[in-house]
């Protein structure tokens, strides 16, 4: 065995333990050695004092000649173990300091006590009387009605009264009166717009209204057959290419377009005299000028 | 005369052994009859929970009277909300939240935000009677002031976050997600609370507590 690799071994052997007999190799090697037999000596001696406790408080002078004391570190660990477990290497090095630390192991302890302590805040009595104020704002509170509830029962309440069904009839018949009209003076203008307006003619009022849009509608494609000139270009360009767009349309859509629309047409004309036909005989009677007889939708269809 | 027949000494189990003491229904079926409507589920469900609600109604009042309210409140509204409770475990981090929300507003109403802890020793603020002496019972309310007072010394934020991890055991994850802090945050707020804490519990005599 080499001299270097006799001063390894020994050196990384327990300093409480520094026996050669369970080692035959490295006995061997400092009986053949000299050198090697006084360097043992003096190590054995070192570990032997440092065992007895000469060399005091070895390690804390070097943290404090280095990286400072880790208590905080320690100390932060311990108080965020509820929150996250300590790793094993984190826990054996907690360990190992609190065996060195006095004041450490105190936190440690206090930490515990509180931590233990806290859970009995939870729980706390109210006065004996807190459950039977809290049921009687709860539980044991009566329902208030809705209002649906109300009404139907204020309606239940007046329908039983005797007379309920003359008061109602009394109203329905005064409403009915003031609404449609009769004598009543405040009223009579309601009777006199009707026959007004059937003395006018709705009718006719409604054709006069189209004549208007026939003309609206005669200035405007007279306008439009201006703006090809203006533009520029051949007069007939834009009815042209409209009459064209329209044949072609009904092209695709076939002959029976133009014969449904046409029907469409016929028909809402007649539907509408029909209608003012009957608006007419419902107010014959307020003006008896009025024709009895002649029927109001052909009158409408020969002035169309 | 033949003396009268022994009268059951429970009249619910006629005939069957007499129970000394009241067995607590499960949470779950609690919950369920309380929803339904039933009155008799809502009263021992009140008594269940009313010194966990004081309890954590006095954390943010720091005074009898304001706490007694604002449980009482808490309880109405737990029983206007019956059909929203969560189920199973989720209903203790639920209910301390809903009881959380209730007493920001209520010291919003109030105008209050002193911190907790105002203590005032006397018989009006009770106890569970866990403890077999009176002497005990003095020790465990004289170790419940010293903490109060300890934790009214902490920060608004870390008193709270101590409360709610420790005192009441809610996960961390539950903390973050009521305060709106990171998981961070509230993992190393807890910690320097918890030394702080400690730090005041020794400085105001910590005998009381330790061992």
């Amino acid at each position: 065995m080499r001299c270097d690799r006799f001063h390894a071994i020994v050196i990384g052997m327990d300093p409480l333990a520094t026996d050669l007999a369970a080692r035959p190799d490295l006995a061997s090697h400092a009986a053949a050695c000299a050198e090697c037999r006084e360097w043992f000596g003096r190590f054995a001696e070192g570990a032997g004092a440092w065992r007895d406790g000469a060399a005091g408080d070895l390690a804390g002078q070097v943290m404090a000649a280095t990286s400072g004391d880790p208590c905080l570190h320690a100390q932060t660990l311990l108080a965020s173990a509820p929150d996250e477990a300590l790793t094993g290497t984190d826990r054996a090095l907690v360990d190992r300091h609190l065996e060195r630390c006095g004041e450490c192991r105190s936190v440690a302890a206090a930490l515990a006590a509180t931590a233990a302590a806290l859970p009995t805040l939870a729980d706390a009595q109210p006065d004996p009387g807190f459950v039977a104020a809290v049921l009687a704002r709860t539980s044991q509170k009566p329902d208030q009605p809705t209002f649906a509830d109300r009404a139907r029962a204020a309606w239940d309440r007046a329908a039983r009264r005797p007379r309920f069904a003359w008061e109602v009839a009394y109203a329905a018949t005064l409403c009915w009166v003031l609404v449609t009209g009769g004598p009543v003076s405040a009223f009579e203008w309601s009777a006199a717009r009707v026959s007004a307006v059937r003395q006018a003619g709705l009718g006719e009022a409604l054709l006069d209204g189209g004549r208007r849009l026939d003309g609206v509608r005669t200035a405007v494609v007279e306008d439009l057959r201006e703006i090809p000139g203006r533009l520029g270009l051949r007069p007939g360009t834009v009815s042209e290419r409209l009459a064209l767009e329209r044949d072609a349309r009904e092209r695709r859509a076939g002959a029976w377009w133009p014969r449904t629309i046409e029907s469409a047409r016929a028909w809402a004309t007649d539907a509408l005299g029909r209608f003012l036909a009957w608006w007419g005989r419902l107010f014959r009677g307020a003006d008896p000028a009025a024709p009895a007889t002649e029927p109001p939708a052909s009158s409408v269809r020969s002035r169309q | 005369m033949e003396p009268p027949s022994p009268r059951p000494r429970s009249f619910l189990w006629a005939g069957g052994p007499a129970r000394d003491a009241v067995d607590q229904p499960e949470l779950s079926v609690l919950l369920a009859r309380c929803r339904a409507g039933d009155e008799l589920a809502w009263e021992a469900f009140v008594q269940r929970f009313q010194g966990r609600v004081y309890a954590l109604a006095y954390s943010y009042t720091g005074e009898r009277e304001d706490a007694r309210d604002l449980a009482q409140e808490i309880f109405i509204r737990l029983y206007t909300s019956r059909s929203k409770w969560a189920d199973g475990d989720e209903f203790m981090p639920w209910l301390i939240h809903v009881a959380r929300n209730r007493s920001v507003d209520f010291l919003r109403r109030r105008k209050v935000r002193r911190p907790a802890g105002s203590v005032q020793e006397d018989a009006g603020f009770q106890i569970p009677d866990r403890s077999p002496t009176p002497e005990d019972d003095a020790v465990a309310t004289s170790q419940r002031s010293l903490l109060h007072a300890a934790l009214r010394t902490l920060s608004a934020l870390s008193r709270e976050i101590l409360i709610l991890r420790d005192v009441h055991g809610l996960s961390v994850q539950h903390v973050a997600g009521m305060l709106n802090v990171p998981v961070g945050t509230v993992k190393s707020r807890a910690s320097r609370a918890r030394l702080e804490l400690t730090a005041r519990v020794r400085a105001l005599g910590g005998s009381r507590i330790e061992g």
